[in-house]
């Protein structure tokens, strides 16, 4: 039986001109890439660093594996974050980036050494580390910023869209060598992302937020298969949703008339009682289910 | 194109020479003559002058003029840093109005504005009157002229030379550096030395040569705040000329202020250009 990682219970949050986050609720387990997906604006970001301790919410509870973290400053954390644009420290070296969370804890210069050497060797940048960042590329500054994440042993691994500023081809291979490390690390990952088919390709569950609001937890597949909202369904599902009237319902398919008189067959997730002949019905045609217009 | 860059740089090469270079050779020259005996000079050359420099009397007045100039320059620069930070910070509307607000003493001549604090710390001015009305006794003249205020004096004409390359750093400074730290587990005071600080190097040195250079040469404002026990190099060079009609002499400490600028200078420029070491 997988552990519960990291609870969040009723977190909230306002910012003076809206609410970011509305008393939002959620599990992660242990070793779960969880991804935080969303539009711009969602409040994904603002949880993660809420999470991490950036920011501190109005109310709610952070536990790890039972105990309470939401009281403790950033810097007494046991996550570590990789963010958007890096932030690595301009005037030092790869290795003195990675090795800057481990001198803060003391430990003897030749365990700090080897374990640097180790947390390049993992991102594949042993040759790097007496480069500067501004002579890095993005995927190899990412990387960096990965090692000097790890290299604390965190409990849990927070990113930030840490591949949005790449190009999409580097991108894709990042991400499967995100995936690739996570899965060999066995560690818990929270990821956010705007990126559907980021999210769809790395997680084991996604939160998919809008407004503040939690809109649906499930993995990948379940949220394919049964999209409960409209949201969840135009953001998925993007252009392709249909509108139009419902015509003949049998025990699995519907049939729908759209705007220009042609016929939609599908499948339906709403009880057959509910449907009536003559209703305004969303048909989306990536798992062609139908939900209830004006949802 | 060489030849059209050179070109161009006429104009300033005109204006060094002529208006820089040479002034230099002849108070170089002034400084190797003999005090004449109606206050000119003849052309008899030695290096006497230099040597009376090296009195105590006036060795006193450097070491004097160095510790009000380093002591400015270090105030400066704390001020300076934490004035910068809040400006950068502050909302972006709001920006553009510090940054004039720190310009604007500029537009005042500095000897009006240093004559304006003596009158308002002096003998009857406002703030003796006040304390007066307070029934806080005050030795009016001690009060308003001492090395208090030449520090007050020195520190708010010159602060402006700090805060805007330490501003303009402050605003390239990537606060996300910041979070990263404290996420790495760094309190304030680390991230302070180990994150900020380092980033604003280059800007805190060339506000240090901006401060410390002029500071080192200063005498409007000792000369009005400090009063006559408060003598810097600034005011002993003033008197060699316009007092004491020793213009050899003023000539000679001239040279040796200006080679100890150009060493303290290139010093700091060089730990500053230095690639940023931990």
């Amino acid at each position: 039986m997988v552990k519960q990682m990291l609870e969040l219970l009723n977190i909230g949050k306002s910012f003076s001109s809206q609410t970011a986050l509305k008393g939002l609720s959620l599990t992660i387990k242990e070793g779960e890439f969880f991804s935080l997906l969303g539009p711009s604006g969602c409040g994904k970001t603002t949880l993660l660093r809420i999470i991490a301790g950036l920011e501190n919410a109005d109310h709610g509870e952070i536990r790890l594996k039972g105990e309470r973290v939401d009281r403790l400053p950033a810097m007494k954390r046991p996550f570590n974050m990789v963010f958007q644009r890096y932030a690595l420290f301009p005037h030092m070296t790869v290795e003195q980036n990675v090795a800057y969370g481990l001198k803060l804890k003391k430990i003897n210069p030749d365990e700090i050494k080897s374990e640097v050497a180790k947390a390049l060797a993992l991102v594949d940048m042993s040759s790097f580390h007496e480069r500067r960042p501004e002579t890095l590329s993005g995927g190899q500054a990412q990387r960096v910023a990965i090692a000097r994440a790890l290299v604390n042993k965190p409990k849990v691994l927070l990113l930030d869209e840490p591949l949005s500023a790449l190009d999409q081809k580097l991108r894709e291979h990042m991400q499967k060598e995100l995936r690739t490390l996570q899965r060999k690390l066995g560690l818990t990952f929270v990821y956010v992302t705007h990126d559907q088919d980021e999210a769809f390709a790395l997680s084991d569950r996604i939160a998919i937020m809008d407004h503040g609001v939690l809109e649906y937890v499930g993995s990948p597949k379940e949220i394919f298969e049964v999209p409960e909202t409209h949201f969840v369904s135009t953001f998925i599902g993007q252009r392709s949703h249909l509108l139009g009237e419902l015509t003949e319902v049998s025990s699995e398919f519907l049939t729908l008339k759209l705007a220009d008189g042609s016929l939609v067959k599908s499948r339906y997730n709403m009880p057959a009682s509910q449907l009536k002949p003559g209703m305004k019905l969303h048909v989306y045609v990536r798992k062609a289910m139908a939900v209830e217009a004006g949802q | 194109m060489n030849s059209r860059r050179s070109g161009l740089s006429l104009p300033a090469l005109f204006w060094f020479t002529g208006f820089i270079f040479i002034p230099l050779l002849i108070v170089l020259a002034v400084s190797l003559a003999t005090r004449g005996i109606y206050g000119g000079f003849a052309w008899d050359i030695s290096f006497a002058n230099f040597q009376r420099c090296f009195s105590e009397t006036y060795l006193g007045i450097f070491f004097e003029s160095l510790q009000v100039a380093s002591i400015t320059t270090l105030m400066c620069a704390v001020i300076g840093t934490l004035m910068a930070w809040a400006m950068a910070t502050a909302a972006p509307r709001h920006r553009y109005f510090y940054v004039c607000a720190v310009a604007l003493p500029f537009l005042t001549n500095l000897v009006i504005r240093i004559y304006a604090i003596r009158v308002f710390v002096g003998f009857e001015g406002p703030l003796q009157s006040f304390l007066m009305a307070l029934g806080i006794a005050v030795d009016p003249f001690s009060f308003s002229q001492n090395q208090w205020l030449v520090y007050y004096g020195m520190v708010t004409t010159y602060l402006p030379f700090m805060v805007l390359p330490l501003y303009g750093a402050f605003e390239k400074f990537d606060f996300n550096l910041v979070e990263a730290a404290q996420d790495l587990g760094a309190g304030p005071w680390r991230i302070l030395f180990s994150v900020i600080l380092p980033n604003l190097k280059r800007a805190l040195i060339s506000g240090a040569i901006l401060v410390f250079v002029p500071a080192m040469g200063e005498y409007v404002i000792p000369d009005l705040l400090g009063g006559a026990k408060n003598m810097l190099l600034g005011n002993l060079i003033a008197e060699e000329f316009l007092k004491a009609r020793d213009w050899p002499l003023g000539s000679a400490i001239s040279i040796l202020l200006i080679a100890v600028l150009l060493l303290v200078a290139s010093a700091l420029m060089k730990f500053g250009g230095e690639k940023h070491g931990h």
